[in-house]
């Protein structure tokens, strides 16, 4: 007893040692010359909402680097990851301010709770940009991000007109959403609803899909296909692109074939780009990512210079609750086979990435070449 | 509640080969409270929505809980050490990436990268072992410190891209094949001829305290459920679509680890150690050494269940083996009677574990109910399951 005792109390240090350690760690981000004031190359943060999505880690970081490094070489960029964990979130706020940041542009993991991380900058002078969900109610520098209800339609009108090609224009369809409580989520749940409603298009079942975790997405999607029967639903209405790859395993495994029900997605990930290029995925949300993230950076060095931000990065203002945050949309719009061909003409999608190995043969029958 | 260690010193009367499945068959509380849990809740998902208890849907569930239940079965043998692993998810995970890593962008043939990924898992497991053992960490820092970092060598392996197709047509088969029904039907009655066989081998083992030997049908009658079950079970899903592949190999996992903890030296040491693990080394049990394997084929299990799970989803991500896997995996094994304090538990307790809490998470999704739910019901579960089951054992402690 005694000796079960004493090693719980040592376990119970050695969890708090862990703790206190993660902590240090997150703090210490590079640590290269770090001087405070206004001057001609402040140091700029990067506060990432988790690692599950590849969007921040594999498109927005990396062109925020590229472009900061383009514009002011001496800038110095600091850069965590949050995990999902918006009470850590709020920490790595502290700790980049602690360290200098003149500057911190965050994809906030709770819009709401990252009013924290807005109070914190704002008692520091220090300058908050938003991308992706707003920060609500807080004083907010700038906000980059995209017309959300628009891309729950247009991901919505997609699947409509998919339906129509193949003779099902009244569905019905599974509605497969993202994290409850996400408010970007809502705000494409409600778009896409809008339009099912007004083209009458029947959902039969619609599922929150914790964390957006695809696994979980491919098991409410076999529990549609059991509860519906195989021929009881003609498309899916996917929030994103894990969980569409969780929907289309789902449909495999039930001896359907995916190219005849078209599943919808967002986020342009490659395994995505790649389904839709095989034909197995109808449709992903495209967001241009890396305009949002090299112009966040233009605005986060104007904001940290202490210079007036042009007037070509205020597209609209949107209110958050407390104010109108100056705002920057950036381009989204619907790839499927018909034309995805033309986002790698554009080079706003990266062919290399995506028609290697198995995938190759299937590009260039699309016409895309490497 | 614990496992006297003069248990591991009469192996004689037995003969290892009888106790391959050593199934309970009396005055095991858990494993029986799971399976009227079972009986229960399918009787409630069923009135519900009838379609529950299709053959389809039931054929699904083998199929979503056969990641979980390696994983669970993973865990039952440090539970067993009175150990933890909380590493298990991460480790899948990360075996899953070096698989599909290795098999797709490098090229090495599906059955190699499956091999290396295993391999993977098993070294991790040594290195969780060894810090351990060495050290005296206790198990739950190192494998807490591993959690992290090897969720974080597992985004590094994955790369900026963060996830990968699964096209290799081997690897999907791993979930995705059904077996041809001549062999369904081989393995099924094999398996309950088995099962009444090795009942009547075991009973001649065992001679009863008064001398007498019980009738034949006294022995077989605790059997015949399970034999029933299997096959009712394997006759219904030949019918369907046929026997699906993984579910034959989770049970050859099931079996092959039974056998080696109930009829192999190292596995009744490993019981000893969970029960007393001085009294253990005293009587000359290599407890480090069995610890450090003990890690490593719960790791080696973790990468085969991430496997698995990657087979089925036709990709690997950077969630892949976080969110709620670890505590399903934990969840299972001790609602299925498995101790928390070492010494108690069967892989079979394990199995029966992930079946009732996938039946909660396929019957709710079926009924199409916010997730919330979900969590919710499968804590309740949990925790009811454990309090039954410490009801059952002090009763019989009381009666002595």
């Amino acid at each position: 007893m005694n000796r079960s005792s004493l090693r719980r109390g040592r376990m119970v240090a050695a969890a708090v040692l862990i703790t206190t350690a993660s902590v240090a760690l997150t703090a210490c981000g590079d640590s290269d010359g770090g001087d405070s004031g206004k001057n001609a190359s402040p140091t700029i943060a990067y506060l990432a909402p988790e690692t599950i999505t590849p969007r921040y880690e594999a498109i927005e970081k990396p062109a925020l680097t590229k472009r900061l490094k383009e514009i002011c070489p001496d800038c110095r960029l600091i850069t965590a990851n949050a995990n999902s964990d918006p009470s850590q979130q709020l920490q790595q706020a502290e700790n980049v301010i602690a360290d200098g940041a003149k500057v911190i542009i965050t994809n906030p993991v709770d819009s709401k709770a990252a009013a924290g991380i807005a109070a914190r900058a704002e008692a520091n002078d220090v300058a908050v940009i938003s991308l992706g969900r707003l920060i609500q109610n807080a004083n907010v520098s700038w906000s980059l991000t995209m017309d959300t209800a628009q891309a729950g339609r247009d991901k919505a009108l997609s699947l409509a007109e998919a339906l129509a090609e193949q003779g099902h224009p009244k569905g019905p369809i599974v509605m497969i959403n993202g994290a409850p409580g996400d408010t970007d989520d809502a705000k494409m749940k409600q778009g896409a609803e809008e339009v099912f409603k007004e083209k009458g298009i029947e959902v039969a079942m619609r599922f929150d899909t914790p964390q957006w975790d695809p696994s979980k997405a491919q098991q409410e999607m076999d529990q549609a296909i059991t509860a519906l029967g195989r021929d009881g639903f003609f498309g899916v209405y996917s929030s994103n692109d894990g969980m569409a790859g969780g929907v289309i395993a789902a449909m495999k495994s039930a001896n359907i074939d995916p190219r005849t029900r078209p599943v919808t997605g967002l986020d342009n990930d490659v395994a995505a780009l790649q389904r839709i290029i095989t034909g197995e995925q109808y449709m992903t949300e495209f967001q241009d990512i890396v305009d949002e993230a090299t112009k966040a950076a233009d605005v986060a060095l104007h904001l940290g210079r202490g210079e007036e931000v042009p007037a070509q990065y205020k597209e609209a203002t949107v209110n958050n609750g407390k104010m109108d945050v100056p705002t920057y949309l950036f381009e989204i719009g619907p790839i499927n086979q018909k034309n995805i061909k033309q986002y790698f003409d554009e080079e706003k999608l990266d062919a290399s990435k995506v028609c290697s190995g198995d995938f190759v043969a299937a590009c260039q029958k699309l016409g895309i070449t490497v | 509640m614990t496992v006297s260690v003069s248990r591991s010193e009469q192996p004689q009367a037995v003969r290892p080969w009888s106790r391959l499945l050593a199934l309970p068959s009396g005055g095991d509380h858990g494993f029986r409270t799971v399976l009227i849990g079972i009986v229960g809740l399918w009787a409630l998902l069923y009135a519900l929505n009838p379609r529950f208890l299709t053959v389809g849907n039931l054929s699904n569930l083998l199929l979503q809980i056969a990641a979980v239940a390696v994983l669970s079965m993973g865990a039952v043998i440090v539970l067993l050490l009175g150990e933890i692993d909380l590493s298990m998810g991460s480790v899948s995970g990360l075996c899953a990436a070096v698989m599909a890593v290795v098999n797709s962008k490098i090229g090495v043939p599906a059955p190699l990268a499956i091999v290396a990924a295993i391999l993977c898992g098993v070294v991790i497991g040594v290195m969780h072992g060894v810090v351990v053992t060495r050290f005296g960490v206790p198990s739950f820092v190192v494998t807490l410190g591993g959690l992290l970092t090897w969720q974080g060598v597992q985004l590094a392996v994955l790369g900026e891209q963060g996830n990968l197709n699964i096209t290799d047509s081997f690897i999907v088969s791993l979930t995705s094949t059904y077996v041809p029904n001549w062999f369904g039907w081989t393995v099924t009655l094999l398996a309950s001829a088995y099962l009444l066989a090795s009942a009547l081998i075991h009973q001649r083992g065992h001679r009863h305290p008064s001398g007498e030997q019980p009738s034949w049908l006294k022995v077989l009658l605790p059997r015949i459920p399970v034999v029933a079950l299997v096959l009712i079970g394997g006759t219904l899903l030949i019918n369907h679509r046929g026997i699906p592949l993984v579910v034959l190999i989770v049970l050859a996992v099931a079996t092959l680890m039974s056998y080696v903890l109930t009829a192999r030296k190292v596995g009744r040491h490993l019981y000893a150690i969970g029960s007393n693990a001085e009294a253990a080394r005293r009587s000359g049990v290599r407890v480090d050494r069995i610890k450090v394997a003990a890690f490593a084929c719960t790791a080696g299990l973790a990468a085969l269940g991430g496997i698995l799970a990657a087979s089925r989803l036709f990709a690997v991500n950077q969630s892949s083996g976080q969110g709620s896997l670890l505590l399903l995996a934990i969840a299972g094994a001790v609602i299925g009677g498995v101790s928390l304090f070492g010494g108690v538990g069967t892989v079979w307790q394990a199995l029966l574990g992930s079946l009732l809490i996938g039946s909660i998470a396929n019957g709710m999704d079926l009924l199409s109910m916010p997730s919330s739910y979900r969590f919710t019901v499968t804590g309740a579960v949990l925790v009811l399951a454990v309090v039954i089951d410490a009801l059952a054992r002090r009763r019989a402690a009381q009666r002595g």
